[in-house]
């Protein structure tokens, strides 16, 4: 039987090719750390729970996409429904660093004129030796687009919850203040089954977030 | 076939050549190399003819992929070659014959890896015609999961299986498909095979369009490649048999109508529709005709993301 959680958010993880996307997802949802993973050929799905606070949980739904460009007309069909998204880059790869802006404008374009809630994952720290990317450009990068910057590593379990659970949070509470609402017909966020706990913003809207299509 | 080697070796050369002062220049084959290198050292590491960081193998499979991207540079390298290169890499032991059948296998399945990814489209389309005849509840089912555009049969259809089957039972797989036996898109009836040993699962569940997907993916290494082939070819002869197959499934699996001078079991797939009745479903055979019916992403898409940006 399935536990009771109180909303559950679709993620999508995006990013260059080989910058960790599985890796970073599968230490996160199985806990184990594959040295070796096929590349992503179109869509993988995943789920988990996390607690964000004592009692409520949320139920993640996350979406690993392939990187390479020439699938996008396919990986780009599941950006509508994410509400959030981890944007990865390699810290050891400059050039995945670049494609940072290309990948939210690619994003933004799908989605508009809504929003994915993203978070700038600067993933393999592990690898600081060869580091291309520095935490301060991150930072500053990130900030630009208003969104938070944190730095992973898949391989020694680095603060892969956190990155996880603090974009969770982030949402929960737009949610909670109803800046982003539930809507039928739309995946992103949706309730679930908790008595004696209602938010305004969990009462179906049907002001479309469907009207460009 | 000493002209097949010198061939194979003066392409090969044409990317060795190439000094990295030039590489700084060409973002293209700089990514598809590196691409490459990076694939290439997570591509069926486990089994036991990749396995080792010092494997020869390992530069065989590069340097076939690096040629294949000279051989046909509009296409490139995707991700997903890699996993078709591998197992000829395997039978045949040798740099220059493994390229030769790789470049014959691309030759069926290129048009997988274009950008446009219409071909992608265009076969989901068909398996979900073949499905509608062969299973409508199912098909009803998967309509009401938001599922009935089968994307999450992609992998499948991209790599041939390659990631759903065990290393041998691929090569065992691919062989029957190379065949052109029973049928042209014979490898749209193995999808129908699978899908129908796990309708019951499938329509069981309660499961959405997430954990559909989820269910598909995690059937990999746990099916029987004999099973699903019977399975497969029992689809086939059922469809063969039937009297009233509508026009566009007896082209797309090569089937002769029986009223009369149709066109012969020719194996590759037709590149014509015809203009006779066709199930209202259409998953058109004919190359890029838009087709607005086709329904093969999640429906939520939004229109724009259909058409690729110009």
């Amino acid at each position: 039987m399935e536990a009771i959680w109180l909303y559950q958010f679709r993620l999508i993880v995006i990013g260059d090719s080989t910058v960790g996307k599985s890796c970073l997802i599968r230490r996160f949802t199985e806990g184990r750390f594959a040295q070796v993973s096929d590349p992503t050929v179109g869509v993988d799905f995943f789920s988990r729970l996390v607690e964000i606070e004592p009692g409520k949980r949320i139920k993640l739904q996350i979406w690993d996409t392939a990187g390479q460009e020439r699938f996008r007309s396919i990986t780009r069909a599941y950006y509508r429904n994410s509400v959030g998204g981890l944007l990865l880059f390699d810290i050891t790869n400059r050039r995945s660093f670049q494609n940072v802006h290309e990948w939210l404008e690619e994003t933004k374009v799908h989605v508009q004129p809504y929003q994915i809630v993203f978070v700038l994952v600067g993933h393999k720290c592990d690898l600081d030796t060869q580091r291309q990317v520095t935490r301060h450009e991150a930072e500053k990068l990130a900030a630009a687009y208003g969104m938070k910057y944190i730095e992973t590593s898949a391989r020694d379990a680095i603060n892969v919850e956190k990155a996880f659970t603090d974009l969770t949070r982030d949402i929960y509470e737009l949610v909670k203040r109803g800046d982003i609402s539930i809507q039928e017909g739309w995946e992103g966020v949706k309730s679930g089954f908790v008595p004696n706990v209602v938010h305004s913003s969990e009462e179906v809207v049907k002001s479309d977030r469907r009207c460009l299509c | 076939m000493v002209w097949a080697g010198d061939e194979y070796f003066r392409m090969k050369l044409q990317w060795k050549s190439v000094s990295e002062e030039q590489e700084r220049r060409n973002s293209l084959l700089r990514g598809y190399r590196s691409l490459i290198e990076r694939d290439v050292s997570r591509t069926d590491r486990s089994n036991k003819f990749y396995q080792g960081s010092e494997n020869p193998a390992l530069v065989l499979l590069h340097d076939v992929l690096m040629t294949y991207c000279v051989y046909n540079f509009d296409l490139g390298y995707v991700q997903g070659m890699s996993d078709l290169l591998s197992p000829i890499l395997y039978v045949t032991q040798n740099e220059v014959d493994a390229f030769w059948c790789f470049a014959g296998f691309m030759e069926l399945v290129h048009h997988n890896f274009e950008e446009s990814q219409e071909s992608m489209k265009r076969q989901l389309a068909q398996l979900a015609l073949l499905l509608r005849v062969l299973d409508p509840p199912l098909c009803d089912f998967l309509d009401s999961k938001e599922s009935g555009s089968l994307c999450f049969c992609f992998r499948w259809l991209l790599i041939w299986f390659k990631r759903e089957f065990a290393f041998e039972d691929v090569l065992q797989l691919w062989e029957v498909l190379w065949t052109g036996l029973p049928c042209p898109s014979f490898h749209l009836l193995v999808a129908c095979g699978i899908l129908d040993s796990e309708r019951e699962a499938l329509m069981n569940s309660g499961f959405g369009f997430s954990e559909i997907l989820k269910h598909i993916n995690e059937l990999t290494m746990k099916m029987n490649v004999e099973e699903t082939l019977s399975r497969a070819e029992a689809l086939y002869r059922q469809l063969a048999a039937s009297p009233e197959l509508p026009r566009n499934v007896q082209e797309l699996l090569g089937l002769g109508g029986p009223a009369g001078g149709s066109p012969p079991a020719t194996p590759p797939p037709p590149h014509s529709a015809g203009p006779a009745p066709e199930l209202e479903l259409m998953g058109s055979v004919s190359p890029p005709q838009p087709d607005s019916s086709i329904e093969i992403l999640p429906p939520e898409e939004p229109p724009t993301a259909r058409s690729p940006p110009p």
